[in-house]
Order: C-alpha cells, then sequence, then structure tokens
C-alpha cells in the first residue's frame, strides 16, 4: 500500500473513530445495564396534568397499525407532546384511548376519552441509564410497523446503523 | 548502546519517558485489544445491524419445531427450579431456564429452557409423569441474533434469574466486550491529544458526534421535560 493511501486510511480511522466514540460508549455504557437487569437510581413520581377539546380525526377509534399511530402523532403535537410512540391500547367499551409515548429518559401516557375529547397526561423521568437503554434497544425487532414514527428515531435509526458501518471500517482499517 | 536524546535531558526527564512508556503502550493496548475483541466486536455490531432490519430476508431467524411426549420420573423435590432442573437431566437438556408463566395448578410445571442454538417447551404432569416437549431449533442467523440478546434476565421479570454456566460466561464476555471498547474509545482520544496537527479537525469531528448523541441521550428530554 503506498504511503498516501495509509495516510489517508489513517486519517478516515481517526475521523471516523471520533466522531463514532460517543455512541459507541451509548452502546458500551447500556450494555453493563442490559445484561446485569440493573438500572441506577429508578424512576422518578409522575406529573400529571389534563387536556381538554382536544381536535381528533373523526375515524381516529377505527383506524389501526401505522394508520392509527400517524392519526396520534398529529393529535399529540398539537398538545405538545413530542416523541416516539411505543405503543396504542384502545378501550372501546369506555370510549378511551391510551398512548404511550417515550423520549430517550422519559415516558409519557396520554389517555384520551375520545367522547369528551378530554385527554389526562401522566409523564415520569425514567432516568439516564433508562435513556441509554432505550437508544441502545430501539428500534429492534419489534412492532417494526409502527417503529420509527417520530423525528428522532428515524435519525437514531439511520445513526445505529451508521455506528455499525463506521465499527466495521475502524476495525477493518486497524487491522 | 547510545542513549536516546531525550533521556539526556536533565530537567524533566522522568516524565518524558513515563510520557514516553504510556503513549507506547496505549498504542499497543488499542491495537492488540481490538484485535482480541474484532469477531465479539463484528459479531455484535453486525447482529444488532440485523435486529434493527428483521426485514432482511438474508438473515431471518427461523425456527424448525419437533413435537414429542415422553414419560419421566416424578421429580421428588417440591421447589421447581429442582423439579425443573431433575425433568432436564432425564431428558438430557441443558440450557436456561425461563419461567414464562405462573404455576397455578401444582400438578403441572411449565417452563422453557433455551440456549442461543434452541428453544424448548416443557409441559410436565406431575401425576402422570409426562411430558409434552416442543423443541424448536434456531437456525445459523437466529443463533447469531440470539447471541446478541442471550443474557437470561429480564429487567422487568423478576422470576427469571441466570442459572446456566454458560450464560453468565456470557454475561461476562458481553461485559468485557463492553469495557474493552471504552478503553479502546479512551485510548484512542488520547492518541488523538498527542497528535497535534489533528486536534483542531478532530476536535470538530468528536463536537459533532457528541452534540448529536447529547441531543439524544439528553437533549430530547432536557427539551420537551
Amino acid at each position: 500500500m503506498s504511503k498516501s493511501i495509509r495516510q489517508l486510511v489513517a486519517d478516515l480511522h481517526l475521523y471516523a473513530g471520533l466522531f463514532v466514540s460517543p455512541f459507541i460508549l451509548v452502546f458500551a455504557v447500556s450494555v453493563v445495564f442490559l445484561v446485569h437487569s440493573w438500572v441506577p437510581g429508578g424512576s422518578a413520581p409522575a406529573r400529571s396534568w389534563n387536556e381538554s377539546n382536544l381536535t381528533l380525526p373523526a375515524d381516529f377509534e377505527q383506524l389501526k397499525g401505522r394508520e392509527q399511530v400517524d392519526a396520534a402523532q398529529v393529535v399529540l403535537n398539537r398538545i405538545g407532546i413530542p416523541g416516539e410512540i411505543w405503543n396504542i391500547r384502545q378501550f372501546p367499551a369506555r370510549r378511551r384511548i391510551e398512548i404511550t409515548v417515550n423520549v430517550p429518559g422519559s415516558e409519557t401516557v396520554v389517555n384520551i376519552q375520545t367522547d369528551t375529547k378530554a385527554a389526562t397526561i401522566a409523564r415520569r423521568s425514567t432516568g439516564l441509564a433508562d435513556a441509554l437503554i432505550y437508544l441502545h434497544k430501539l428500534p429492534g425487532p419489534h412492532l417494526v410497523a409502527i417503529r420509527g414514527n417520530s423525528f428522532f428515531m428515524q435519525v437514531w435509526r439511520g445513526l445505529a446503523d451508521a455506528t455499525v458501518y463506521l465499527i466495521l471500517f475502524l476495525t477493518s482499517s486497524g487491522v | 548502546m547510545p542513549s536516546s536524546p531525550e533521556s539526556l535531558t536533565p530537567a524533566g526527564a522522568p516524565s518524558a519517558d513515563l510520557s514516553r512508556w504510556c503513549t507506547r503502550w496505549n498504542r499497543r493496548l488499542h491495537y492488540f485489544l481490538g484485535l482480541y475483541f474484532l469477531f465479539f466486536i463484528w459479531l455484535f455490531a453486525f447482529t444488532g445491524l440485523v435486529l434493527n432490519h428483521s426485514s432482511w430476508e438474508f438473515f431471518r431467524l427461523e425456527r424448525r419445531a419437533v413435537a414429542t411426549d415422553r414419560s419421566i420420573r416424578v421429580p421428588e423435590s417440591a421447589s421447581p427450579v429442582d423439579q425443573a432442573r431433575d425433568v432436564m437431566r432425564q431428558l438430557g437438556l441443558a440450557g436456561e431456564i425461563e419461567w414464562v408463566a405462573t404455576q397455578p395448578d401444582p400438578t403441572r410445571l411449565d417452563f422453557r429452557v433455551t440456549t442461543p442454538a434452541s428453544l424448548v417447551d416443557l409441559k410436565v404432569d406431575l401425576k402422570q409423569g409426562r411430558v409434552a416437549v416442543q423443541n424448536a431449533a434456531n437456525n445459523a442467523a437466529g443463533t447469531m441474533q440470539l447471541l446478541h440478546t442471550f443474557t437470561g434476565v429480564r429487567r422487568s421479570d423478576s422470576r427469571n434469574d441466570r442459572d446456566w454456566l454458560l450464560t453468565s460466561i456470557w454475561a461476562l464476555s458481553m461485559d468485557a466486550v463492553a469495557g474493552g471498547l471504552v478503553v479502546l474509545v479512551l485510548g484512542g482520544l488520547w492518541m488523538w491529544l498527542e497528535l497535534t496537527p489533528k486536534r483542531v479537525p478532530g476536535l470538530i469531528v468528536l463536537s459533532s458526534g457528541l452534540l448529536i448523541c447529547g441531543w439524544l441521550v439528553v437533549g430530547l428530554k432536557w427539551i420537551y421535560g
């Protein structure tokens, strides 16, 4: 290998390594929490509040899967609750829809009463360790059809992939 | 043998020697630790990628299940774990015991034995001395994927604990890889700081990585509460 190519590979190894190092630390540190099923700190008590006069899509209760998640994202954005929708549970007899929304380190449960168009919201901080675990495990192999319903999760999906590709480059160029 | 010019420096010579020694060993550690963990890193990196892309057909987890019904000697112990171990011994099974359901009926014992290569569901009739065995063998792609997540414990499930020696060894390996990666990152940062002309461009690249990562890890919560 010529000297200039060696220098180029060495430079790319250095800069790729520097860029990806915080992401590697996120994955490495969260491994310890995942392997030992241990999360330091614990979660704080939830903070609750109410919202009323919600604007809900007419067929909100009939929607399923990704369509329902996309409609729920619009409703949540209107009341200022951004994040990745984890799941949606419906209780048709009670005209209630429960949406769990996450950002790393925080979980919000939104209970929407569809007949009165009111919502009860409970948000709890889950801590830094939980944020690392959350990012390590997502997007993951489960609920693929609805995963990546928020902007940050789409970004993270790309970055998680990029971390792997960069690690493969770093190890290969290191050898 | 001639001394190196640095060792003849009267002032600060020991610290210069120590610094050179540390630099040399850090470089070696970075290189050899990377080599030692190379296949572990490739395994976890590649399977992590696959887990995030479950639609990739070429690396899909597939299981081939075989169901059998066997008679066993009824375990004498009262403890469910000892009973499960006894049944496993009789059937020649080894693996991590997983309790998948509560046991409301004292004449029944339902559990699962998992290894990265297989998943065996056992439904034991303690009265009749019969066991229904559903043995699902994973393909190679599935085995590799399960190695990524095979810890024997789950955060939300306090009933299950590591009870197989190989799970403990694998968990220790995961810890070692994680620790090794931290050392590789820290050693890499040190080597970068020694390259004076690369400090400024390196700082820009590192800061951009830190900024994006920080936005995801703490920033989103800070912004949205």
